[in-house]
């Protein structure tokens, strides 16, 4: 294999890592063949001893850290860049209010979820309260001979009671699918920020 | 060999190999030779991290019509090889240490 050959194999192979690094090694390599073949070794044992081209590409593909790779892989053109720039300006009226209005729809229906939440609860304690508050006064009419209201105010009270159980593990329910809302979407804002960090 | 161990050493080797004066690539493996095998990918790689960390400079100078990087240390590469004797003097000591244990 010829010089020319091996470094545009390895060109090749190299393909995706970042550019500069790749004419670093090109020339390297180019200039180790020089100094072999200086040194009387003919061209292709020049090649030869420095290794297969794929085996060394695979080598350095190895040790490049990903995240250099990804930088190369999604790294914009210089002209496409302006141009995103230019499109972002022109229509941040479009989607900057999009944005604004998606965001405070999203604060809107959480808040509208707890708001459901806490409605819930007010109304196991109100069912609570007044469970408790008939019972009481179901004994007061009991005491006051008054048997028939004692019936009926200790009817409302157990009623209510059941009611009010019912209502307690609905609002937990409902809490626990709040409070889960809550930790995913925290979650989801500490990766998206994390990400950013490592790059 | 210990991977990090591994790596100090080369690096240490290919300082060496350019204390006396400035160096090129091809040059440096054939220095090397005696000691060690070092291949072309391993040598480059070695010689960024090194200029990176400030141990020894880079100059590009033409030769015989085409052009040639040659290595020289600086003075901290210098401060790492004084570093790496005296580590080793520290090393030897314990390993003595060690073997006489294992010889009672």
């Amino acid at each position: 294999m010829t010089k020319e050959h091996f470094l545009k194999r390895l060109r090749h192979c190299l393909a995706g890592l970042p550019s500069k690094d790749v004419e670093d090694r090109l020339t390297f390599y180019s200039e180790i063949i020089d100094d072999k073949m200086e040194d009387g070794l003919s061209e292709e044992q020049a090649v030869r001893g420095i290794g297969s081209a794929d085996f060394i590409a695979a080598q350095i593909i190895r040790d490049t850290p990903l995240k250099d790779i990804a930088k190369e892989r999604f790294k914009p053109k210089e002209g496409t860049r302006v141009w995103i720039i230019l499109f972002l300006v022109l229509g941040s009226p479009i989607w900057l209010s999009l944005l604004i209005a998606g965001f405070a729809l999203f604060v809107s229906l959480y808040i509208l979820l707890w708001t459901l939440i806490v409605s819930v609860w007010t109304v196991f304690g109100s069912l609570a309260v007044f469970a408790a508050g008939t019972a009481f006064g179901g004994v007061f009419f009991f005491m006051s001979s008054s048997p028939i209201s004692a019936l009926a105010a200790l009817g409302m009270s157990a009623f209510s009671a059941g009611l009010s159980i019912l209502f307690f593990y609905l609002s937990l329910a409902f809490s626990k699918v709040g409070f889960g809302f809550t930790r995913w979407v925290t979650y989801k804002l500490k990766n998206s920020i994390r990400k950013k960090e490592v790059a | 060999m210990d991977i990090q161990l591994k790596r100090g050493l080369l690096d240490v080797c290919v300082l060496s190999a350019i204390k006396d004066g400035e160096s090129y690539g091809y040059k440096i493996i054939k220095d090397l030779q005696p000691c060690i095998e070092m291949s072309e990918s391993t040598l480059y790689t070695i010689l960024k991290r090194l200029e990176l960390s400030g141990m020894l400079t880079v100059r590009t100078a033409e030769h015989c019509g085409r052009l040639r990087k040659y290595y020289r240390l600086t003075r901290a590469g210098l401060g790492r090889l004084a570093d790496f004797k005296q580590e080793w003097r520290e090393m030897i000591r314990i390993y003595n240490f060690v073997t006489q244990e294992d010889t009672k």
